[in-house]
């Protein structure tokens, strides 16, 4: 019997742990937060509240932490702040920290330095500058962290990659200097043939394909016209209505045909576009 | 058939093993794997460059063959020492430390409806294959959204812009096939950005969830499931496969009442700068909302870079039989190269690279010589394919074509084989069985993973 006690004993505090967890697992499930197993390790839990938990609390926090074995913890987009932190400070199996995007900064920071095992730890989009890379520079096991829109500079990267060599930090790029592409409006090279209905000169019955090019149609009838493109098949396709003395600038392929029409759909005339920017007139 | 053997000096060129590893390389890879091992990714984004992307214009150039065959282009050096890509995609080759780049697939389908069905299922088409037929094998979407379950109000899985297809015809391989409707991916329109020249089509119901967006109040559940039916029913009135879907409305009415999804679709939330980045042009906007839709809890997003239908290869696809240079370069790669390294950096300074598998598709690639009309025509027989982030080793190039790029040159592998390395970096068993509605068991994959990841 004495030699059977000790793992009752152990059995049963395994047994209370379990039901201990599982009523902190329920919290967690009714804030919103998620809880899974890690794969393969049976006491390793990832607990996620980037989704529909975003609404915790520092005093949620403080009932999260009770979940010792939390390995993965995703804190982006909620409601903590610096004081909430503290509460991570008994979760030394910590891996993976997500806390961007929150309202937190350097004084929150300080309480993460005794998180040994942390490997990933995102920051971005906080308020921290270079003062909490002092608090994170003994971290033996980090390896990634993300700094992206924060007050971190390049001089506080370049001293804390001096102490902490091994760590990946991201600072991401700086966002006013994004150049926006400029599209140039290509200015028409030439008038596009009409080629009235009824007249001598026939268009092709159907376009055929080529390069990408751009038509400016102009309509000088005193009166709307529709803008037809003949497909590949040769079937009508209706692009629009361009009202009397009006413009339309139409992307387009060139060898394709354009059927412009009254609206009674009664065919007037068409373009067959070129490779170049064209100009499209049609005449009174 | 294809010749497997390849001589010592083809070895020597490919980077696969330590002979083209450079040493930093290597050693980099090596430290990385020792600490990362246990990560799975727990989100994928797949990039389809439907047509059919040439792999001498993008990850495989071979300046040293022929003038009729290497084309117009030149390499550029990536900031991987040893590994080189097509001039215009100079923005992608500063990411080349994060992409693991395949050389090396190919199989024998020439037809880009059984080709896409390849890509996107990992099986080959048998007998006639239609689109959204529930006899088909799933897309790599659905099976993906089959192991890993989103929260209440996020889909499992979201294609956009539209659906693919030929000449009027749409093509089988994206839906979820005899996986059964529940896991048929959501089809989202991309609300910005420059369309893709040529012809796009949008006769599928695609969840518009501006609309919605647009209304101030979303409180009243009856008049949301009415938008509903009318947006995703309008055409096909009580036809519609998705009206009769009581699991699809719902989870489109949890969307829209609050799920992150709703916030994540509102491109107008994301800082113009960051907008910017990305290109004003829905390939761009596609892959931005990609990301955000995977923040937001989607497992799998997949996003088709290219105008929607071919249309006899005209329009901005890349199914380049004619004037395939000039398109290459002014059409199709800027967009790309813009967007695609746009999410990469995007994906890296959010810290989501690690979790979130980046996967090119395409259909085949394009053959050796340049046909009379300035095109290349298709060529199923090697290809390039390029994995980034989630877990896979970067700054490698997987296998090589031969010096033509005509066929593998060493380590041919199959789209099984890309599937396979998919579903190991995602955590899933390659080998595992599904059920269909019948509860007939079907092996996921024939394939087996690449040792990338």
């Amino acid at each position: 019997m004495k030699k059977i006690l000790p793992s009752i004993l152990l059995f049963a505090w395994a047994i209370l742990g379990q039901a201990a967890d599982q009523a902190v697992i329920d919290s967690i499930k009714k804030k919103g937060g998620l809880v899974l197993q890690l794969q393969g390790e049976a006491e390793q839990w990832e607990v996620q509240f980037q989704l529909g938990g975003r609404d915790l609390n520092d005093a949620g926090l403080a009932d999260v932490a009770k979940l010792k074995n939390t390995a993965e913890l995703n804190l982006r987009d909620t409601k903590i702040t610096s004081a909430g932190l503290v509460h991570l400070k008994g979760l030394t199996r910590l891996t993976r920290l997500h806390l961007e995007r929150t309202n937190i900064d350097d004084g929150g920071v300080a309480h993460l330095s005794g998180l040994a095992e942390l490997e990933y730890l995102n920051l971005y989009g906080t308020k921290i500058t270079d003062k909490s890379l002092e608090h994170l520079s003994n971290l033996k096991n980090l390896r990634q962290l993300y700094v992206w829109q924060t007050g971190v500079t390049s001089e506080g990267i370049k001293a804390f990659k001096k102490a902490a060599p091994n760590v990946e930090v991201v600072q991401g790029i700086d966002l006013s200097r994004v150049i926006a592409v400029k599209k140039e409006e290509p200015k028409p090279e030439d008038d596009l043939q009409w080629l009235p209905e009824g007249g001598d000169e026939k268009p092709p019955a159907k376009s055929i394909t080529g390069e990408f090019t751009v038509v400016r149609f102009i309509n000088k009838r005193d009166q709307a016209v529709k803008l037809y493109w003949i497909d590949y098949g040769g079937k009508p396709k209706l692009y629009g209505v361009i009202e009397k003395g009006d413009q339309r600038r139409q992307n387009t392929y060139e060898d394709a045909v354009w059927m412009v029409t009254d609206e009674k759909d009664n065919a007037l005339g068409y373009f067959v576009t070129t490779r170049k920017f064209s100009r499209a007139v049609i005449p009174k | 058939m294809l010749s497997l053997q390849h001589t010592r000096r083809d070895f020597l060129h490919s980077s696969v093993g330590l002979a083209g590893l450079t040493l930093p390389t290597f050693f980099k890879a090596q430290a990385v794997s020792a600490r990362k091992s246990r990560r799975k990714a727990k989100s994928c984004i797949i990039i389809y460059t439907w047509g059919g992307m040439s792999h001498y214009e993008s990850f495989d150039p071979k300046p040293e063959a022929p003038v009729d065959i290497r084309g117009e282009f030149k390499p550029i050096k990536t900031a991987t020492p040893g590994i080189n890509f097509c001039e215009h995609i100079p923005l992608i080759a500063k990411h080349s430390n994060k992409l693991a780049v395949v050389r090396s697939v190919h199989h024998n389908v020439g037809a880009h409806s059984g080709a896409v069905y390849l890509n996107m299922t990992g099986h080959r088409p048998e007998g006639q294959i239609k689109a959204k037929g529930r006899k088909n094998w799933p897309s790599i979407t659905s099976v993906i959204s089959h192991f890993h379950k989103p929260i209440a109000g996020v889909p499992g899985a979201v294609r956009m812009p539209y659906s693919m297809y030929d000449n009027g015809t749409q093509m089988a391989g994206e839906g979820a096939g005899w996986l059964g409707s529940k896991y048929d991916p959501v089809l989202m329109r991309t609300p910005a950005g420059e369309p893709y020249g040529g012809v796009s089509r949008f006769d599928d119901p695609a969840l518009n969830l501006k609309l919605n967006l647009e209304k101030k109040r979303l409180n009243d559940r009856l008049t949301l499931l009415e938008q509903l039916d009318n947006g995703l029913g309008q055409k096909l009135g009580s036809e519609t496969v998705y009206g009769k879907l009581d699991h699809y409305r719902q989870m489109a009415a949890d969307m829209l009442l609050g799920s992150p999804v709703r916030d994540a679709y509102d491109l107008e939330k994301e800082d113009p700068r960051l907008r910017n980045l990305y290109g004003d042009h829905i390939g761009g906007q596609s892959l931005l909302l990609a990301r955000r839709l995977v923040e937001a809890g989607v497992p799998v997003v997949q996003a088709v870079c290219s105008a929607g239908d071919l249309a006899g290869g005209g329009g901005d696809n890349w199914d380049t039989h004619r004037n395939h240079f000039s398109k290459m370069k002014n059409r199709l790669l800027p967009v790309f190269d813009r967007a695609v390294s746009a999410l990469l950096t995007d994906l890296q300074m959010r810290g989501m690279l690690d979790e979130t598998l980046v996967v090119f598709l395409t259909d085949f690639g394009r053959t050796p010589k340049v046909n009379g009309n300035g095109g290349r025509d298709h060529h199923p027989g090697v290809y390039s394919l390029a994995f980034a982030g989630g877990g896979i080793h970067g700054g490698q190039v997987y296998g090589s074509s031969d010096r033509k790029g005509a066929e593998p040159g060493s380590d041919a592998c199959s789209p099984a084989d890309i599937h396979a390395t998919v579903f190991k970096a995602m955590g899933i068993d390659h080998n595992a069985e599904l059920h269909d509605q019948l509860d007939r068991p079907y092996r996921i994959c024939e394939g087996e993973p690449l040792p990338i990841v």
